[in-house]
């Protein structure tokens, strides 16, 4: 099972409206993006607690986000190499500079925080209540089909692991008959991108004509969102917090 | 009294293929059919009529009295298909969110919604794990959740594309306890297969199908031996005694 994905639980923030901890989520990212090292330090000591408290192995977190790391190491060697300052070492004509190295982690930093509110936000949120929220907060904008995106955003975080597992067995399949032998990245890619997108849309063909057997519609019985005053508050605080890191 | 009616039904693909050619057929409520026939033989095609999922070329499919075409909304709640894949089938994250997907197209209540909910996944053995992902369930469990998704829907036909494809032996056994205790509920069920085996001695009736045709139409133990010659594997029960004598 991912470690992205949502976890059962009865905690105060299981519990908090949707729409609410969505608006959190946005005030919070903002406020990283200009935070300062004190902050972006409290906010991950935070982020870290909690999702340990909601039983998160960092191990497999590392995993599923391993990509994401990676890109986050390009972006800091780049940033620490690329940017004037105070040289701690030189790499043939390039000069790795304090400067820079601080302000590629800072970067970093942030990019991997928002990542991690994210992460918090689909552990402790259903997936029919995110799409409720989406829902919600398309409604008001005219043209808009809300229903079916916010059908579309929930058949996404169904597919996820599927398309993942058919992903995988492509894979295998093509190593099993020695596709690694190919050194050609092109080739390999392409042997693997065809037979992957052909199962993924006819997969999508099957899944559209169950649907419409169980009479899909857009205009469905929808998720109840209730907000509280417990909400309210914790927005409040979200909002007073967000507002201070910006500030100082 | 007949609930499915078929009258001169064809369906010709695209492409020319023929599908269906001239199905006349009539099931009775309450009873349970099982069409058997070899792969491209219609089996899938003729489900799919049921509840307007394809559109006849020629021909009539009636349900409960009224015409698919009539009515196709009430055709799909009347006749809930559990599609061969149950991956295909599968739309909530949740167990129980995906069996609340049909009640909620139906613009039931809220309330009735979780009620349906509740009934139909104590129904099929899955209430304990109505808050887990469904990819994470087994091979039948995945089947029985495709069932609960088309019960709570309240239909009167439930029509099994393939139920034991793909299945072991424990989930084989599962599907055929939800069979059994459908039609001792009251419901008419069809299955398509070419296992006889599992089907052979509960089903009341057996319609064998080569080419778009129903080429055998009778009581499952009495044309059972003849399926060979269709396409349909041979029960091995087939003939058993007279084999035991020998």
């Amino acid at each position: 099972m991912s470690p992205i994905s949502y976890r059962l639980g009865t905690g105060a923030l299981h519990a908090l409206d949707a729409r609410f901890k969505f608006v959190i989520l946005i005030v919070l990212s903002l406020s990283v993006v200009k935070a300062g090292a004190l902050h972006l330090a409290l906010l991950a000591c935070g982020q870290i607690a909690l999702l340990s408290f909601l039983g998160c192995s960092f191990k497999s977190l590392t995993t599923e986000l391993r990509y994401l790391l990676v890109l986050l190491l390009l972006v800091f060697l780049v940033r620490a190499f690329t940017m004037p300052g105070e040289a701690v070492f030189r790499l043939y004509w390039l000069s790795f500079s304090r400067q820079g190295a601080a302000a590629g982690a800072l970067i970093a930093a942030r990019m991997l925080l928002v990542v991690l509110l994210g992460t918090t936000l689909v552990i402790t949120t259903r997936p029919a209540e995110i799409k409720a929220a989406v829902e919600w907060f398309l409604k008001p904008f005219p043209g808009l089909p809300a229903a079916r995106i916010g059908t579309m955003f929930g058949l996404l975080l169904r597919l996820i692991p599927l398309l993942s597992v058919q992903f995988a067995e492509t894979m295998d399949a093509q190593r099993a008959r020695g596709v690694e032998n190919r050194i050609n990245p092109v080739y390999r890619l392409t042997w693997l991108a065809i037979p992957f997108l052909r199962r993924s849309f006819s997969a999508a063909d099957r899944l559209s004509i169950a649907m419409e057997a169980r009479c899909y519609t857009d205009d469905r019985t929808g998720h109840r969102l209730t907000a509280t005053r417990r909400d309210w508050l914790v927005l409040a605080v979200g909002i007073v917090y967000g507002i201070f890191v910006l500030a100082t | 009294m007949n609930i499915v009616e078929l009258e001169n039904l064809k369906h010709q693909f695209p492409d020319g293929t023929v599908g269906l050619d001239g199905i006349r057929l009539s099931i009775s409520k309450g009873s349970f059919v099982v069409i058997a026939g070899s792969n491209g033989s219609g089996k899938t095609t003729l489900l799919r009529h049921l509840n307007g999922l394809l559109n006849p070329t020629a021909g009539i499919v009636r349900i409960d009295g009224m015409p698919v075409s009539a009515d196709v909304r009430r055709a799909r709640r009347k006749v809930g298909l559990v599609f061969q894949e149950p991956d295909s089938q599968i739309v909530g994250e949740t167990v129980a969110s995906d069996v609340a997907f049909g009640p909620q197209n139906l613009r039931l209540d809220p309330a009735e919604v979780d009620r349906r909910v509740s009934a139909a996944l104590e129904s099929v053995g899955l209430k304990a794990l109505a808050d887990k992902p469904p990819h994470l369930l087994s091979g039948g469990e995945k089947r029985r959740l495709a069932l609960a998704g088309i019960l709570a829907m309240g239909p009167s036909v439930v029509a099994f594309d393939e139920p034991f494809a793909s299945l072991d032996d424990t989930g084989v056994r599962s599907i055929v306890a939800e069979i059994c205790r459908l039609k001792n509920d009251g419901y008419t069920v069809i299955v398509t297969t070419h296992d006889l085996e599992p089907v052979l001695f509960i089903a009341d009736r057996l319609i064998v199908m080569q080419a778009g045709r129903i080429v055998r139409d009778g009581f499952p133990v009495q044309i059972a031996n003849e399926v060979g010659d269709f396409g349909v594997r041979k029960p091995c029960t087939c003939g058993w005694p007279a084999n035991r004598r020998e």
